[in-house]
């Protein structure tokens, strides 16, 4: 059944591949135009800070190579916390939507069993996903000639990335799990993640909004602590409990709720 | 006596809306149990609350002696069902459909799956997106008997169908009755439920409101009578067992219960262009025999 599973999951994660590869790799060739370049510094001072915020460019030095990396890897965050939104809903609601749960869940395994499966192979996409993310790191900077000062950052920041977008698999799950129109879920995730956003933003340009940082996940693993190779021990346990809650919850919800079209 | 299927006052409301109420079915061991009603009656619901997709409101549902909720994965190792809308995996062969349906049973069912798609006509390696309804539908009926089940439930299994095909389809189920499978069968066709079950039990607007063995159900049969006539159509026919009777310049038509006999000497008095006498719908029926 896993078999199964990530088979059907394969063309989509090719996709999400090309996509985070266009970003890393075709990214980091522009950083030989950064390198060193104050003027570029000057015109990115001159933008307003929202603007700034809006690209999580706010206190990040693009013109040296962990600055620049680190734009790049908001964007890969971005883009990984998408995916995992879509893993989480195709876990939990393609059945109805495709209307083969009459097949799938006649079959003699326990829900329990069967929503496992289907949140097993996510998860292993998703874990692919932040392994490629920084073997397209390694790779892009080793074609590009750039001496590579931050490997250990570069493995933070996937790991960064591994726990925010599995905090939005789980989160993605747990709602598609609650909403009991099939196609709900991934769209009332993606609209958490955009509020999230706002709120990222809102924490960036504000002074004294610490406590926003709590419900922005983007903002959990600065640049200024990974790029010192420290991820916040603080919001990892966060963002491991939230997705366990969340996990919890669904299958819960999911083992109780009538299968319908 | 044990039954294979047991429900008591099995009652679901989908938050204020009426699936089913106060449902009581038994069925027997070896039996071909008809499941009869029109479309919205409850059937499809009674049925995936047996199989554990829904949860009934109230009410108890036993399948093998066993709590279709508490037990549903032991159950289901012996249950094979035909749904009556068939959506499986688009990209997948059948072959391979089938070959992920068997992997859930605890047996080799390669030999079952030849036996079966050769009957049906069935090409296991086409991809199901390229199959028509039918095709689907024949699928669906491997997938639903390759683990040799003890108990089949097959909801509107005939829709799609052709005739011939439908020969078949029962010639299987007597087949699986023949190796012991008892059988709930589902339809809105009554001719179809005369034609196979032993049993028959008929659901309107969420309750049961007869069970009662086939051969009763056919003795209380009505015939659908439409008649051509050459001249004038009569205003009446004088027959007892005649209801429902309309009558236009030279057509009519009525409902009849009786003798087949007193009712082809009374129609054959008349000089006719045309005559029909076929089953009538469920809803004809439900209309001027269920409906007091």
């Amino acid at each position: 059944m896993l078999r199964r599973e990530l088979k059907t999951g394969r063309r989509a994660f090719l996709l999400w591949t090309f996509g985070l590869f266009f970003i890393v790799v075709a990214g980091l060739t522009k950083f030989t135009g950064f390198a060193g370049n104050t003027e570029v510094l000057k015109i990115f001072d001159d933008f307003p800070k929202i603007v700034l915020a809006v690209f999580g460019m706010v206190g990040v030095d693009v013109s040296t190579l962990p600055g620049f990396y680190a734009i790049l890897a908001f964007y890969s965050i971005i883009c990984a916390v998408i995916y995992g939104i879509s893993l989480g809903a195709n876990a939990v609601n393609r059945e109805s939507i495709d209307k083969t749960y009459e097949f799938i869940f006649t079959k003699p395994r326990s829900r329990f069993y069967v929503i496992n499966i289907k949140l097993l192979g996510g998860i292993i996409y998703l874990t692919a996903f932040c392994l490629l993310n920084l073997l397209f790191s390694f790779a892009a900077t080793a074609l590009q000639g750039i001496e590579n000062t931050i490997s250990e950052q570069m493995v933070l920041f996937s790991v960064a990335m591994w726990l925010i977008s599995f905090l939005f698999f789980m989160l993605c799950v747990f709602l598609s799990a609650l909403i009991n129109k099939p196609e709900k879920g991934a769209q009332a995730a993606n609209a958490v993640f955009l509020l999230s956003f706002l709120i990222g933003m809102a924490y960036d340009i504000l002074e004294n909004a610490a406590f926003l940082r709590y419900f922005a996940p983007l903002k959990y693993f600065s640049y200024g602590e990974v790029l010192s190779g420290t991820l916040n021990t603080k919001f990892i346990i966060i963002c491991l409990v939230a997705s366990f809650i969340f996990y919890t919850a669904a299958s819960l919800i999911f083992s109780k709720k009538d299968l319908l079209d | 006596m044990s039954f294979v299927i047991e429900t008591k006052d099995l009652t679901k409301y989908y938050g204020k809306s009426r699936g089913i109420i106060d449902v009581n079915l038994e069925v027997g061991e070896g039996e071909i149990f008809g499941f009869i009603g029109p479309n919205g009656a409850g059937k499809s619901t009674t049925i995936r609350t047996l199989l554990g997709l829904i949860y009934k409101s109230s009410g108890s549902a036993k399948v093998f002696g066993l709590d279709c909720e508490k037990d549903k994965v032991r159950i289901l190792e012996d249950v094979g069902y035909l749904p009556s809308e068939v959506f499986y995996y688009e990209k997948m062969r059948a072959i391979d459909l089938l070959k992920y349906s068997a992997g859930f049973y605890k047996k080799d069912c390669s030999a079952k799956i030849r036996e079966l798609s050769e009957a049906l006509e069935l090409d296991l390696n086409k991809k199901i997106e390229e199959m028509s309804l039918g095709n689907k539908k024949k699928v669906g009926i491997v997938q639903g008997l390759l683990h040799s089940p003890s108990l089949i439930i097959l909801d509107e299994p005939t829709s799609g169908l052709d005739p011939l095909m439908q020969k078949t389809f029962f010639s299987l189920i007597e087949e699986e009755r023949k190796r012991g499978a008892t059988v709930l069968f589902s339809s809105h066709i009554l001719g179809e439920v005369q034609r196979i079950c032993d049993r028959v039990a008929i659901i309107k607007e969420g309750r049961i409101i007869k069970t009662q063995k086939i051969s009763e159900l056919r003795e209380n049969s009505y015939k659908k009578v439409s008649v051509i006539t050459q001249g004038a159509a009569p205003a009446e026919i004088n027959l007892p067992g005649v209801s429902a009777y309309q009558a236009g310049d030279n057509h009519l038509s009525f409902m009849y219960k009786g003798d087949i006999n007193a009712l082809v000497s009374a129609i054959g008095g008349y000089s006719l262009s045309n005559i029909d006498i076929t089953d009538p719908s469920l809803e004809e029926i439900f209309l001027h025999y269920y409906e007091v």
